[in-house]
């Protein structure tokens, strides 16, 4: 059985090297490999099937590569399962980050991965974040996703000495409850210039008033024209990778940005993206964002 | 769930959502201080920095008692606190003695209100050996005229830990203090707290004195709107030894966080929002929109991927 899983290739300088979705078949007992990875999983097995009946993002390690795995929770039922191998060896760059609960009900760093990043390290190692602290205690707070660009000069990025001196250039935070309405984990990915995990973030939500879905918080680090675009673009049910995530509640990956994501695709095709992922965000049984990441 | 296992016996002071609005010139409440969060454990020592005019003091009398609060709430050894308590004491940045009064009279005000059971010898007892304690066993008889300022301070510091507090608030006691009065004033409360296990609260504007004093370090964020930045938790022993903390390997690193915070903190974070910019965050409003509507949500109708789409499109395929 495999520890760290087959699935869709990363060609480009990023510390993600595959990306799998797996999704939750009838019985409700077993993931399957959706649109790309392999295999299937009972729950319980292998870091996929851990991540699934835990309900919490892990993450595992095998040498140099290690393995986020992301469960996408509605309530107690688990959607589907995100992997993304990361390699932390040779000069990859970037950081995953699990923050939990610790007795003060504060969050402490409770599992990581780090590539190259030793002073963020270190420091981290000290740092607590009460709810409404620094990135992951507003996603506590907010209960909701969160991107942050332009760390090295965000005021609401705490770690900024760390962000400068290491090249950070974005983050998303993402939630995980418990049983609601506690928090249980934020998770939070942490960009480099060199390495990114990928190269555009976004949160999708619904748009109360139009009903339709649209970008509540995004980077697209020196991809400019992306931006533009996007910023005013508004998609229905089952319309791009936010819509396909909303429509199915659970993630979503494809290596057809051009087909998929009108009307930017063809911005997405011109810089050189060569993949999305959408990741649901639930709070409870209620479908709150997609978190989006183009590599 | 952290939460259901862990005893709340750990949580000694806890702070929670605190917020304070003062009316500004208009008339119009300004929150000062917003959300701010932070639990103590008991004995422990916590110091906050923040700008001046973040409200580190607004949320110290807060939980001193002496400072209505505007939302939240602050708890102490599991019971909410209601006004100021004989579990509390302050010592602001200047002590506020009755110049009429030595120092051992000044002392014993506090001493004779606290401790009404003893005897007056006892209660004399308790006076001279904090007064001792903080290196005044030959000034029990002099006035606050013919002491100095760290003299004053020592008094104050001496006052108010004789009515043995379960919690210790310090306001900057050492601002107006010359850096070696300063050093000697941190040692003495450290040996005093060292023998006593007080948890305390110390206001600080130096950063240095923030990471030698405490065991953890509360940063506040720049007002209005202040809030906990983060929380440092530091790796020293107590007692604590000063050659020990600046030769740590961290202590560079933990005091670089410190000052970058603060730097950060300074530049007030309003820069000119550039049209063309490749990154936004309308959260706030998002956050604000859905939990005013939460509950017209029409549930979601899950309708099951197409066929297509099923396939693998993966890496292979
Ligand atoms: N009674 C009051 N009425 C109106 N505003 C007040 C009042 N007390 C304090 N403020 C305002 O609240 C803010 C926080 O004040 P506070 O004294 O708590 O700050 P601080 O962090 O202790 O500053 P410093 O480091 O200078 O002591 C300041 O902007 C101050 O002007
Ligand atoms: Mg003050």
């Amino acid at each position: 059985m495999p520890l760290a899983v087959a699935g869709m290739e990363v060609a480009g300088r990023s510390l993600v090297r595959s990306i799998a979705v797996y999704r939750r078949d009838e019985s409700g007992q077993r993931l399957v490999a959706h649109c790309c990875g392999e295999g299937i999983f009972h729950l319980g097995e292998g870091a996929v099937g851990r991540a699934g009946a835990e309900g919490t993002p892990t993450i595992e390690r095998e040498g140099d590569i290690a393995t986020v795995a992301v469960p996408s929770m509605q309530g107690e039922v688990c959607r589907g399962v995100t992997t993304f191998r990361c390699d932390t060896g040779g000069d990859f760059r970037g950081a995953c980050e699990v923050w939990r609960r610790n007795e003060r009900g504060e969050l402490g760093l409770a599992e990581n991965l780090y590539a190259g990043l030793d002073r963020l390290e270190q420091i981290t190692k000290y740092v607590k974040f009460p709810r409404r602290a620094g990135l992951p205690g507003r996603v506590w707070d907010d209960r909701f996703p969160r991107v942050l660009g332009a760390l090295q000069d965000s005021k609401h990025f705490i770690r900024v000495a760390a962000a400068r001196t290491e090249q950070l250039t974005s983050a998303v935070g993402i939630p995980f409850m418990g049983r609601p309405p506690e928090l249980d984990a934020v998770l939070l990915l942490l960009n480099t210039k060199q390495t990114p995990i990928a190269k555009a973030m976004e949160v999708w939500a619904r748009d109360l008033t139009t009903n339709q879905l649209r970008i509540v918080s995004a980077d697209y680090g020196p991809y400019t024209a992306l931006a533009s675009v996007s910023r005013r673009l508004s998609l229905r049910h089952g319309e791009g990778l936010a819509g396909r995530v909303f429509r199915d509640s659970a993630p979503y990956a494809t290596h057809d940005l051009l087909g998929k994501e009108f009307p930017r695709g063809d911005c997405f095709a011109e810089y050189g993206f060569e993949q999305g992922v959408g990741l649901p965000v639930f709070i409870g049984a209620d479908l709150v964002a997609s978190v989006n990441l183009y590599l | 769930m952290a939460e259901s296992l862990s005893p709340t016996d750990r949580r000694y002071v806890e702070i929670y959502n605190l917020v304070k609005a003062y009316p500004n010139p208009y008339g119009e409440a300004v929150r000062v201080v917003d959300g701010f969060n932070l639990v103590l454990q008991k004995g422990e020592v916590v110091s906050v920095i923040g700008h001046s005019g973040c409200g580190k003091s607004t949320v110290l009398t807060m939980l001193a008692g002496l400072n209505e609060i505007s939302g939240g709430n602050i708890a102490v050894a599991g019971r909410e606190i209601a006004g100021p308590g004989p579990d509390r004491a302050v010592v602001f940045q200047s002590p506020c003695l009755l110049p009429w009064m030595t120092s051992l009279e000044n002392v014993l005000l506090g001493v004779d209100r606290v401790y009404q059971h003893g005897t007056k010898r006892q209660r004399r007892e308790i006076a001279e050996h904090y007064l001792a304690a903080v290196g005044l066993s030959d000034s029990f008889h002099k006035f606050p005229r013919e002491m100095s300022g760290g003299m004053q301070q020592r008094v104050g510091i001496a006052r108010a830990i004789a009515l043995k507090p379960r919690v210790l608030l310090l306001d900057e006691p050492f601002g107006r203090l010359d850096s070696l009065t300063r050093m000697d004033l941190q040692d003495v409360i450290l040996r005093i707290l060292d023998r006593e296990r007080i948890t305390t609260m110390i206001i600080t504007h130096d950063v240095d004195e923030a990471i030698y004093m405490s065991d953890r370090v509360c940063m506040m964020t720049s007002g209005p709107n202040a809030r906990v930045g983060q929380v440092l938790d530091l790796p020293f022993e107590r007692p604590r030894n000063r050659a020990a903390v600046l030769e740590h390997p961290m202590y560079y690193d933990l005091r670089g966080a410190l000052v970058s915070f603060l730097e950060e903190q300074d530049h007030g974070g309003a820069k000119p929002k550039d049209p063309d910019t490749s990154n936004w965050d309308d959260t706030m409003h998002m956050v604000e929109a859905m939990s005013a509507t939460h509950h017209e949500f029409p549930a979601y109708t899950l309708a099951e991927p197409t066929e297509a789409e099923n396939q693998l499109i993966g890496s292979g395929a």
